[in-house]
């Protein structure tokens, strides 16, 4: 067992999930945000980091929230559900997502928004519960389908589904939400390998019995 | 006491005199009877037409045919096109800023816009034509132009309670002058590189109102201010539903208006309600469906 999941196994707390909800609103905070948001300019001289902490920044309070609460509900739930790889995803997707973003969109000069992370944790945590029985297994591929659909979607005309309006002018980013999506699938199947039924002493997530099938 | 006693002569001449007195009281009020005669069914039309702006100044000169293309986001500009004429205009600059201020709310309001531009009066010249929009676009970066442009006509017509005008107060408490103020405000979007009007969106208002004849500029003027107000309401109202109707134009390529980012744009990551819902949904279910690897 990794450390970071050795960690969760031990706590219950969410605590990948509080370090990136933290690392967003600690960004959000600090006046030096403009050293850490995407801009293809500086990354292309060197400056990397930004590639991670871009997904970090974010342009308004109300951009901000929005992105919070989905990564927020997305981690809660891997966390919750002891999901193996979650603190990896939370470490890869931001680098992968950024990476992506800057081969595929070249137009792309800055950016900023934890969407494309908040759209790897959703696709991580329905392509696990592919993995699994129940129930459970089918709520997760209609959430996988709706998540396909909005992804296809936003490529092809460019639109949000129910646009949330971002004033000053940005625009959305679909490949930041595509290539979210594809880390998460490929974190979520790279991660099978090493699921584990695990069993704890107070239950399962949420404190349900486990049938330890 | 002592009396003074006015002599034969001097009360003749007094007579004479008045007699003449009451002759320019006379004229004076048959010439005011005979210009309240001719104002009936007076009519005054002032306007600031975008063809006017536009076009009045290139005379036969043709615009090549070309598809807009909308390089997102937009920077858009906001003016109001010049009176050709001189004549004093019946809209205050107050009034166009405040006009200038609602529609630049309207267009804030969308997600492709980057910023807005309202452009003072002083920078348009009369019949500039696409030259002056040129120019404005150089001085100001916009990309599209919403021209606003009004026409406004008052009719004065004069009832039969006029007639009440000959006893003189009745010019005063008489509101014999009907007064129909009919007023158009326009808002016209054009894409400046490719000359194309994008979308329109009109607001219109009639106001009806009386006064007599002495206040009678004072009610024209009045209806003229609440003709614009009203007016302008309508325009705020329609533009919304013009801008809905272009965007889904443009979304299903019914219109003839290509859309590109612009290089170097601004990109945001961010969910939308869906997402939110969907995130909300497996976040409920997920407690009652315990975890059954398989």
């Amino acid at each position: 067992m990794d450390a970071p999941e050795a960690a969760l196994s031990r706590v219950r707390l969410p605590l990948a999930t509080a370090t990136v909800l933290g690392a967003a609103l600690l960004v959000h905070a600090i006046p030096a945000q403009d050293l850490l948001v995407y801009e293809r300019g500086a990354i292309a001289q060197g400056e990397l980091w930004r590639l991670m902490t871009g997904h970090w920044a974010h342009f308004s309070a109300g951009h901000l929230g929005a992105n919070l609460l989905a990564f927020g509900l997305a981690g809660f739930i891997a966390e919750q559900r002891r999901e193996r790889g979650f603190a990896w995803l939370c470490l890869v997707a931001p680098l992968a997502v950024g990476a992506l973003l800057f081969a595929l969109a070249p137009g792309l000069a800055r950016y900023g928004g934890l969407s494309g992370v908040s759209l790897a944790a959703i696709a991580f945590v329905g392509v696990r519960g592919l993995f699994e029985r129940g129930l459970w297994r089918w709520v997760c591929a209609l959430a996988l389908g709706v998540l396909g659909a909005k992804v296809l979607f936003e490529l092809a005309s460019r639109e949000s589904l129910f646009a949330a309006t971002l004033s000053g002018g940005a625009a959305l980013v679909p490949e930041a939400h595509a290539a979210g999506a594809l880390v998460g699938t490929l974190v979520a199947v790279l991660a099978r390998s090493s699921v584990r039924n695990v069993r704890s002493p107070g239950g399962d997530a949420y404190g349900f019995e486990s049938d330890g099938r | 006491m002592e009396r003074t006693r006015k002599r034969p002569q001097c009360v003749a001449l007094e007579g004479a005199l008045r007699k003449r007195a009451r002759l320019p009281c006379r004229s004076l009020a048959v010439l005011w009877l005979c210009a309240s005669a001719l104002a009936c069914g007076q009519t005054q039309h002032q306007a600031a037409s975008v063809v006017d702006y536009l076009y009045s100044g290139d005379v036969g000169r043709l615009e090549q045919e070309a598809i807009p293309v909308l390089r997102l986001p937009l920077r858009v500009g906001v003016a109001f096109v010049p009176s050709a004429s001189f004549a004093e205009e019946p809209i205050s600059e107050k009034q166009k800023i405040e006009l200038l201020k609602q529609i630049s709310a309207e267009f804030e309001e969308l997600e492709f816009v980057q910023s807005i531009e309202e452009i003072p009066s002083a920078y348009l010249r009369p019949r500039g034509g696409f030259t002056n929009v040129d120019q404005l676009r150089t001085m100001f970066g916009i990309d599209v132009i919403v021209l606003l442009s009004y026409d406004q006509t008052q009719f004065t017509a004069e009832g039969w309670t006029t007639l009440s005008y000959w006893t003189l107060i009745g010019a005063y408490v008489v509101q014999g002058e009907k007064n129909d103020t009919h007023t158009m405000v326009d808002a016209a979007v054009y894409d400046i590189e490719s000359r194309k009007l994008l979308f329109r969106a009109p607001g219109v208002s009639q106001v009806k109102g009386r006064a007599t004849p002495i206040n009678l500029e004072e009610e024209l003027r009045l209806d003229s201010d609440q003709g614009f107000q009203v007016a302008a309401a309508d325009l705020v109202t329609n533009l919304q539903t013009s801008l809905g109707e272009f965007r889904e134009d443009v979304r299903n390529q019914r219109t003839q208006v290509q859309v590109s980012e612009k290089p170097g744009y601004t990109g945001a990551g961010r969910v939308d309600l869906l997402l939110i819902v969907a995130a909300l949904l497996l976040a409920a279910a997920a407690p009652w469906m315990p975890r059954k690897p398989r």
